[in-house]
C-alpha cells in the first residue's frame, strides 16, 4: 500500500477523547460494565502512549547491546564481541523509524571491578522502573556460571525494583547466540532445524529456568534468539535474525497498557505483537457492538456505532505502524465495497462510508452490528497488519459477515482468508524487503 | 625405545624392587621414579571446551595425551566449575590435584569470557594450585577463540577486527591473572574445534602449535636439575643387585628426569 504524507497522531488523541464520550453514554447502557472497562483499556492504549521502557542485563558478551538492535531491527547501539562495549549504565532512547525505546544498556555482569557497577546499575534502574527486565544468557554458557550471574542479578534487582506483593517482577530470561551450540556446520537459519541443536536449545533453556527457580526469581520465560545482523555503511547485508517474534511476543505481554501500543509500532519482527494489540480493538468494538445492539436505547446506533467502528479502525492503522494516510483507508474500505468518501481526517473518511455497513443506519439488532463490527474489524487486521491483498482482505470480511460475530470476541481468532493469503510466510516478511 | 617400551621397562624395574626397604633399593626406585611422564590437570568451568582442546593437541588415552609422537604426558580432568554442582566439583577438582600432584596446571577460558566471570574462575585455579606441592606450572589457554570472529566468518584464519578482539582478549586475561596474583607461564588463545557432519568437516582448529610447545617449555623449564646421569643410574640397579640390559641412551632416558619426555625413539 502506498505511503501518503504522514498522519499526525492528532487523529489517535481525537480518539482518545472519543472513547472517553462513548464510555459516558455505554455506562447508561444496563449490563454494560464489562465493555465499559474494555473502552477504557481502549482509552489508556490510545491516550497513555508512551515508550516501553526495557532494561538488559547480563554477562559481558552475552548480546545485550546487539538484542536492542535485533529488536529495532537497526543499529542503534553499538557491538563488540569481547571488548566492553558498554562503559556505564545509561538510559538511552532509541529511536528507529520515527519509534522510541527508552533502553537501559548496562556493563557486563561480573566483569572487572563488578561492585561499583552494580551499583551503578542499581542506581539507574532506580531513577527510572523499567516495564520489562531482560537478562541476557549466550548460550554457550549454559553449564557453567548460570548461578553466579542471577545472584548478582537478583542482588542489583532486590535494591533497585523490590517486589511489591503479590506482584510479579517483570523478568524475561534471553537466551542468546543458540548459533554457537552444535551442530556448528549448519550455522544458518532457522536455527532450530537440526534435531541436535534443537536438543541443546531446550537443555539450555531447561538450565537457564531451573537456575532462575535455584535464585528464587523464578518461574521466569526462557526465550531462545539470535541477533545477528551485519550492517554496512548503515545497510543491513546479513540478517540471521531468529526467535524475536517470540521474544517480543514475551515482553509485551510484561507491558503496563500504555506502553503496549509504541512497543507494537516499534519492534521490527513483530506483527504477532501488532496483530494482538490490533485485535483487542477489534474484540472490544464487537463486544461493545453486540450490547449496543441488544439495548433499545434511541442513541445507540449511529452515536455508538459509527464513532466505535472509527476508533477501531484507528486503532488498527496505528499499531500496524505504518505511515498511513486517509487515501489508504479510504481505497480500502471502497474496495471492500463501502464507498469512497473524501475527506481530510482518517476518522472523517472512515465515518463517512460507515454508513454502508450493515446494521448501521438500518434497524439494528445486536448480532447485526456485532457481526457488522467484527467483520471490518477482522478484515482490517488482515489487511494493515498482515498485509494480505485487497481481495483477500475483502474475502475475509464477507466470510466474517457470514459467520456473524464469536460470542466472545475479545478472544476470538481471526477467521482464514483466501488462497492469495502472503500472511503464511512466516510472519516476518512485511519490514525485511 | 619408544615411549611404551620405556614405560614397560620402568614397570619391570619397580616391579622388581617392590617391596625392599634397603638404602641401595631406596636410590634406584627413586632415580627410576623420577623419570617418570610429567604431569598435566586440565581445568576450567563446565563448557570452556578443555575435552576438546584435549582431543586436539594430541591423542588423548586412557589419562596419558601424546602432544606429539615422542612426547607424553599423563593428564588428569576432573569435573568442570561453575556448574549447579560447584562446590562438589571443585572439591572434587582439589583432592584430585593433591593426589595427582600435576607439574603443569592447564586452564582452559573461553577467550569471549575474558571478562565475564573470569574472577571466579581464577579464584577456584588458586585453590587447586595451591593444594599441589611443588608448585605447579600454570599455563591459560583462551579456548573457543572462533567464537570472537562474526557467525558468518567463523573460520580460521580470522581477520584483522577479529585477531584484534582476541588479542584484547588475552590481554584482558593476563589484567585478571595480574589482579588476582597469579603466576601465568603462558596466556596463549587457540580454537580446537572440529566438526564432521554430512560429508562435510568444519576445521576450526588454529594456534594449537602455540599451546603445545608453550605447556612443553613450561614443563621442561620446571625440570629439577641437570638432565641424564645414566651411569648414576646404572650403578644404583647393580648396588641393588638388579642386572637390566640397557643401552647407553636408554638408561639415559630412564634416569632423565621426565625420561619420557623428548624421548628418541
Amino acid at each position: 500500500m502506498a505511503d501518503e504524507p504522514a498522519r499526525s497522531s492528532d487523529d489517535i488523541d481525537e480518539e482518545a477523547q472519543r472513547l472517553q464520550d462513548l464510555e459516558e453514554l455505554v455506562k447508561r447502557i444496563p449490563g454494560a460494565s464489562r465493555v465499559v472497562n474494555e473502552l477504557r483499556d481502549l482509552r489508556e492504549l490510545l491516550s497513555q502512549r508512551r515508550a516501553p521502557r526495557v532494561a538488559v542485563l547480563g554477562r559481558r558478551g552475552s548480546g545485550k547491546s546487539s538484542l536492542a538492535n535485533a529488536l529495532l531491527g537497526a543499529e542503534a547501539l553499538a557491538t563488540g564481541r569481547v571488548e566492553d562495549t558498554t562503559k556505564a549504565p545509561a538510559w538511552v532512547d532509541l529511536a528507529v523509524r520515527g519509534f522510541a525505546v527508552k533502553w537501559l544498556d548496562t556493563p557486563g555482569l561480573r566483569a572487572g571491578g563488578e561492585a561499583e557497577r552494580s551499583d551503578a546499575v542499581a542506581e539507574a534502574l532506580k531513577a527510572c522502573r523499567p516495564d520489562v527486565v531482560l537478562v541476557c544468557f549466550r548460550a554457550a554458557e549454559w553449564r557453567a556460571g548460570l548461578d553466579d550471574d542471577l545472584k548478582e542479578v537478583k542482588r542489583v534487582l532486590d535494591v533497585a525494583m523490590p517486589v511489591k506483593e503479590g506482584v510479579k517482577r517483570p523478568v524475561v530470561g534471553v537466551l542468546t547466540r543458540v548459533d554457537e551450540l552444535p551442530p556448528l556446520a549448519e550455522r544458518r537459519p532457522p536455527f532450530d532445524a537440526p534435531t541436535e541443536r534443537r536438543e541443546a536449545i531446550a537443555a539450555a533453556k531447561d538450565a537457564v529456568a531451573a537456575a532462575f527457580e535455584r535464585a528464587g526469581m523464578g518461574p521466569v520465560p526462557v526465550v531462545p534468539v539470535v541477533t545477528w545482523q551485519r550492517f554496512v555503511d548503515g545497510a543491513r547485508v546479513t540478517d540471521w535474525r531468529w526467535g524475536l517474534e517470540a521474544l517480543a511476543m514475551e515482553i509485551h505481554g510484561l507491558l503496563p497498557l500504555a506502553a503496549q501500543m509504541e512497543a507494537a509500532r516499534a519492534f521490527e519482527r513483530a506483527r504477532a505483537v501488532r496483530r494482538r494489540v490490533a485485535m483487542r480493538f477489534v474484540g472490544a468494538a464487537t463486544s461493545v457492538s453486540v450490547v449496543v445492539g441488544a439495548t433499545p436505547l434511541p442513541v445507540a446506533d449511529l452515536a455508538l456505532l459509527a464513532p466505535l467502528q472509527t476508533v477501531m479502525l484507528t486503532g488498527i492503522v496505528y499499531a500496524s505502524g505504518r505511515q498511513l494516510g486517509p487515501r489508504a483507508v479510504t481505497e480500502w474500505l471502497g474496495a471492500l465495497g463501502l464507498g469512497v468518501g473524501t475527506g481530510i481526517g482518517l476518522r472523517e473518511v472512515v465515518r463517512s462510508t460507515l454508513k454502508l455497513i450493515p446494521g448501521i443506519g438500518a434497524s439494528l439488532s445486536g448480532a447485526v452490528a456485532a457481526s457488522g463490527t467484527w467483520a471490518l474489524g477482522t478484515a482490517a487486521v488482515r489487511y494493515f497488519i498482515d498485509g494480505v491483498s485487497v481481495s483477500a482482505s475483502k474475502r475475509a470480511y464477507e466470510a466474517a459477515l457470514r459467520g456473524g460475530a464469536p460470542s466472545e470476541a475479545l478472544d476470538a481468532e481471526l477467521p482464514p482468508v483466501g488462497d492469495d493469503d502472503p500472511g503464511d510466510d512466516g510472519g516476518d516478511g512485511d519490514d525485511d524487503a | 625405545m619408544t615411549t611404551r617400551e620405556l614405560d614397560d621397562a620402568r614397570a619391570s624395574l619397580l616391579d622388581a624392587l617392590r617391596g625392599r626397604a634397603d638404602p641401595a633399593a631406596t636410590r634406584a626406585r627413586a632415580m627410576v621414579e623420577r623419570g617418570r611422564a610429567p604431569r598435566v590437570m586440565v581445568v576450567g568451568r563446565r563448557g570452556s571446551g578443555r575435552s576438546v582442546l584435549l582431543a586436539a593437541l594430541g591423542r588423548c588415552v586412557e589419562g596419558a595425551l601424546w602432544i606429539d609422537p615422542r612426547r607424553a604426558v599423563s593428564v588428569v580432568e576432573p569435573a568442570g566449575w561453575r556448574g549447579a554442582d560447584h562446590a562438589e566439583a571443585l572439591k572434587d577438582g582439589v583432592a584430585r590435584a593433591r593426589a595427582f600432584a600435576p607439574d603443569a596446571v592447564l586452564l582452559a577460558i573461553p577467550a569471549t569470557e575474558a571478562d565475564a566471570g573470569v574472577d571466579d574462575d581464577l579464584d577456584d585455579a588458586a585453590k587447586v594450585i595451591g593444594a599441589i606441592r611443588p608448585r605447579p606450572a600454570l599455563v591459560v589457554a583462551l579456548t573457543r577463540s572462533d567464537e570472537a570472529a562474526p557467525p558468518d566468518a567463523a573460520t580460521p584464519p580470522w581477520d584483522d577486527d577479529t585477531r584484534a578482539s582476541i588479542a584484547r582478549a588475552v590481554a584482558t586475561a593476563k589484567e585478571h591473572l595480574a589482579r588476582k596474583k597469579l603466576r601465568a607461564d603462558a596466556v596463549v588463545p587457540v580454537s580446537a574445534r572440529v566438526e564432521v557432519s554430512g560429508g562435510e568437516t568444519l576445521d576450526l582448529r588454529w594456534n594449537l602449535d602455540a599451546l603445545r610447545a608453550a605447556l612443553v617449555d613450561a614443563l621442561w623449564r620446571r625440570l629439577p636439575g641437570p638432565a641424564a646421569r645414566a651411569e648414576e643410574l646404572a650403578d644404583a640397579l647393580r648396588r641393588a643387585g638388579l642386572e637390566v640390559d640397557l643401552s647407553e641412551s636408554e638408561r639415559r632416558a630412564l634416569a632423565t628426569p621426565w625420561g619420557w619426555f623428548g624421548v628418541a625413539t
